[in-house]
């Protein structure tokens, strides 16, 4: 049995060309928001200077995992992992959270040593509004890695004085 | 005086990897918000919290006002010899607070 006659299949032919020109419009929007994110965003500029001090900071190595739709901003569960063998020569030093649009930019800071095991830390934060959130790993040769979501808020953290 | 819940398991293999849980209730006040009386509250976040493993600091934590109230943490720590782990903290008010877990390592 035929499921579809032939002029059916034709219009969902033209349907589908349809929906394909529609395509220009709609693609580019993913690729822009990859290509923003690789760069920082402003107002975490100063901070990521001050932490860094200059150096290098790459992409990678570093995984950052929140859901991108928190619906209260007052508490975001938020789950930060490196990967490195976490040896003495070889380990994380300093994880940093900051946040794009938060009154002040560092969340937290934390120090890990060999002893660790992982690096890992599950923690839960305040985020004022939609944006983008930055964890960036310091490792024991100095070397910076980073990771970036973004995340959108319905409903803010920051009450008065945002 | 925080209340704290510290969640380590009780025994653990040597070198095993162990996950430390530590719950703080503490209002981890922004700085941002003010009072019914229109008064500004000042920030208390703990700004400093330190795991020690039989003395050795394993973890550090300073957290700010973009951690969410009631700070929860979770992270490991390589259980090679049985004994103490020990948490301190201190918030922006001078506050101290600990909490601490015995673990038992078996070969």
């Amino acid at each position: 049995m035929r499921l579809y006659s032939s002029h059916m299949l034709r219009r969902r032919l033209i349907k589908g060309v349809a929906a394909g020109a529609l395509l220009p419009w709609v693609a580019p929007l993913p690729a822009q928001e990859n290509a923003s994110l690789t760069e920082p965003a402003e107002s975490i500029v100063p901070a990521l200077k001050q932490i860094t001090q200059g150096a290098a900071v790459r992409r990678g190595k570093i995984k950052l995992e929140i859901p991108f739709l928190a619906e209260n901003g007052h508490l975001v569960p938020l789950k930060v992992s490196v990967e490195s063998p976490m040896s003495a020569a070889d380990h994380v030093s300093v994880i940093y959270l900051l946040s794009e649009k938060n009154p002040r930019p560092v969340i937290a800071k934390v120090m890990f040593t060999a002893h660790s095991g992982r690096a890992e830390l599950v923690t839960r934060i305040r985020l004022a509004m939609a944006q983008r959130v930055v964890a960036v790993a310091q490792m024991s040769d100095g070397s910076f890695w980073s990771d970036t979501r973004e995340v959108v808020v319905t409903e803010t953290a920051c009450l008065d004085a945002t | 005086m925080s209340i704290a819940r510290l969640q380590v398991p009780s025994q653990a293999k040597r070198g095993e990897i162990i996950d430390i849980r530590v719950a703080i209730q503490h209002p981890m006040e922004t700085g941002f918000r003010r009072n019914n009386l229109g008064q500004a509250i000042p920030k208390n976040t703990i700004n400093n919290l330190v795991c020690r493993y039989n003395g050795v600091e394993v973890f550090r934590a300073e957290m700010g006002s973009g951690i969410a109230a009631n700070p929860y943490l979770q992270f490991t720590i390589v259980a090679d010899t049985s004994g103490n782990i020990e948490l301190d903290w201190v918030d922006d008010a001078g506050e101290k607070g600990s909490a601490s877990a015995a673990i038992q390592v078996v070969a």
